[in-house]
């Protein structure tokens, strides 16, 4: 990349003006364009990317149609008659707009162009709804920043043009989403659906791709097969008719399993199933009906311990988690809480929001210095609602009970008092020097804790 | 660069007051990004610009005042919050946290000081219309 970079800078001193060679020129001009199709939220992009915009090798974000006129018409025709440039254009000149305000601008853009270009103003138009998304998860700490270029290469893969090649691959790439209780899990899923193949004309704007969410937590265990898979009428007592399942309403689109880890076994099957075919087939159905959104789970539980007790099946454990996608704790990105509150804050009256993030300030400066903010972000909200009321915030702090170093299915009561007995010998044994100085600290006896160690 | 986010948005809405037709909207937002303090700053840096557009303003605006939380502090932000579009500070505030994140990361990035003045220039510009794709 650095070599992209320093390549463009060096002959793009001379902007439009064309003195360089037109060689030169065409190469500069390629650069800004691949440039342009990578992931926003890397680093090295990002920086690529302003070096070629200083360079005024591609005008900035919000530029007149006119310097984007310019620029296309610089490209060499070879390029201008590629996807990717066209690509590159919708995406540039939508960058910054609203949705709506950025359809009307590539409709405009859409004139310039020799040929079809629905499929790229689609992609373009998904990958700014993402963007969007992406940038409503406030942070500046390095795990979130991480964070947001991993779900951004989740969404496309690693460079937009070659998306659309690997759309069926994508598709069938599930994501998992892991993390605490309130750390944002639910906003990576909504972008990553956002990134659900849509449609785009150039009269009638962005149709967005089929997206629905389950949260599999608050069904009861005889729902979920329905709300999944679907039903037809008569299936069971009060199937009053036929009723799709979200897995096929979303197919060819994307669905959210929110609480994954609550999903009863029987239906793990039946999911596993449905994601290896493409299919499923519906509560009293004779026939399998096609079924195949991408498929987008979350849970703060731990699922390989899940998988260790039994209660989560390890073969749907491996298909869900092709891409693991691991959301950081408020608590390891305490640098992002004025942002945060900010953010928050817009939901309540502009004139209190001075005298609630003055409050908010003081708290941070007193109860709530070292506070590790076990609820994350939701807990935030929670704080800022009380202190908003102007009531001290009640600090519900788990320092006793959670603990980093105890494994997460212990704080969560997950385990059997089995697997806590045989985790607890093992963790007694690595302590000590001897096996005969661990039965001591146990209070077994040598022959005992050989047993217990082997199960 | 060794300016804080609190510094550099402290000069954005600084620079955007100073030609601001609706003060109350960037005063507004000034609080509620940077706090009371800062913004009675900016109230004693631009007084007389934004005295010429909010009539009653030397009423609630007591000599010395630090704090915010007290009745005359109450009673300005009342003021202010008459002479504001609720929706524009909400697309204004969107926009300056957007930018204020923007700054945070090119900062850890080292980026070059041109790309600095690009941010700022682009938030002092900006029309705050909401939203970004």
């Amino acid at each position: 990349m650095a070599l992209v970079v320093n390549d463009v800078a060096r002959g793009a001193g001379t902007g439009y003006d064309h003195t360089v060679s037109r060689a030169r020129l065409a190469t500069a001009l390629e650069a800004s364009l691949a440039l342009r199709l990578q992931n926003p939220f890397q680093r090295t992009v990002r920086q690529a990317m302003r070096a070629v915009v200083a360079a005024r090798l591609m005008p900035p974000p919000r530029a007149e149609m006119a310097a984007w006129s310019t620029w296309w018409r610089g490209l060499p025709r070879v390029l201008r008659s590629d996807r990717a440039a066209a690509l590159a254009l919708f995406v540039g000149v939508g960058e910054g707009y609203p949705l709506e305000g950025g359809q009307r601008r590539m409709q405009a853009a859409a004139e310039w162009i020799a040929g079809p270009c629905d499929a790229a103003a689609e992609l373009a138009s998904r990958s700014l709804r993402v963007r969007d998304r992406l940038e409503r998860i406030v942070g500046i700490s390095p795990a979130i920043r991480s964070l947001r270029a991993a779900a951004w290469a989740a969404a496309f893969g690693d460079r937009l043009d070659r998306t659309l090649a690997l759309g069926s691959m994508l598709q069938s790439t599930p994501v998992l989403i892991l993390g605490e209780t309130g750390s944002g899990k639910e906003l990576i899923a909504q972008a990553l659906c956002a990134a659900a193949p849509g449609a785009w004309s150039n009269r009638g704007g962005y149709a967005a791709g089929h997206a629905d969410a389950v949260n599999l937590a608050s069904l009861p265990d005889d729902l979920i097969f329905s709300a999944l898979f679907g039903h037809r009428r008569g299936a069971y007592t009060g199937a009053g008719g036929d009723r799709a399942g979200v897995l096929e309403q979303c197919d060819g689109g994307a669905v959210f399993l929110d609480e994954v880890a609550d999903l009863p076994l029987k239906a793990q099957v039946a999911l596993l199933r449905s994601l290896q075919e493409g299919r499923v087939r519906p509560l009293g159905a004779d026939v399998d009906v096609a079924a195949a959104p991408r498929v987008i789970s979350a849970t703060h539980r731990d699922l390989t311990a899940a998988v260790a007790r039994g209660t989560f099946r390890i073969d749907l454990y491996y298909r869900l988690s092709s891409v693991v996608l691991q959301v950081p704790p408020l608590r390891e990105r305490t640098e992002d809480l004025p942002l945060l509150a900010e953010t928050i804050l817009r939901a309540v009256e502009p004139e209190l929001r001075p005298v609630i993030l003055e409050r908010f300030q003081g708290f941070l400066a007193g109860p709530g210095a070292d506070y590790r903010w076990p609820g994350n972000v939701r807990e935030l909200a929670a704080v800022l609602r009380t202190l908003a009321l102007g009531l001290e915030p009640r600090l519900l702090d788990l320092a006793d009970t959670r603990r980093p170093d105890l494994p997460l299915a212990i704080q969560d009561g997950d385990w059997t008092l089995d697997e806590v007995k045989r985790w607890y010998v093992r963790q007694v044994a690595e302590l000590h020097p001897t096996r005969a100085a661990a039965a001591r600290q146990l209070d077994i006896d040598r022959g005992t804790l050989r047993t217990l160690l082997k199960t | 660069m060794s300016e804080t986010w609190h510094q550099f948005g402290t000069r954005v809405l600084s620079t955007r007051l100073a030609h601001s037709a609706t003060p109350a909207v960037e005063l507004l937002v000034a609080g509620a990004i940077l706090g009371p303090a800062p913004m009675l700053d900016l109230i004693r840096i631009h007084h007389d610009h934004i005295d010429d557009r909010l009539d009653t303003l030397d009423d609630v605006l007591v000599p010395g005042l630090a704090r915010i939380t007290d009745d005359s502090g109450a009673l300005l932000l009342r003021l202010l919050g008459r002479h504001a579009d609720s929706a524009r500070v909400d697309a204004l505030q969107a926009q300056l946290t957007a930018g204020l994140q923007e700054f945070s990361i090119l900062q850890a990035e080292e980026a070059e000081p041109e790309v600095f003045t690009a941010l700022f220039e682009a938030l002092v510009t900006s029309d705050g219309e909401a939203g970004h794709g």
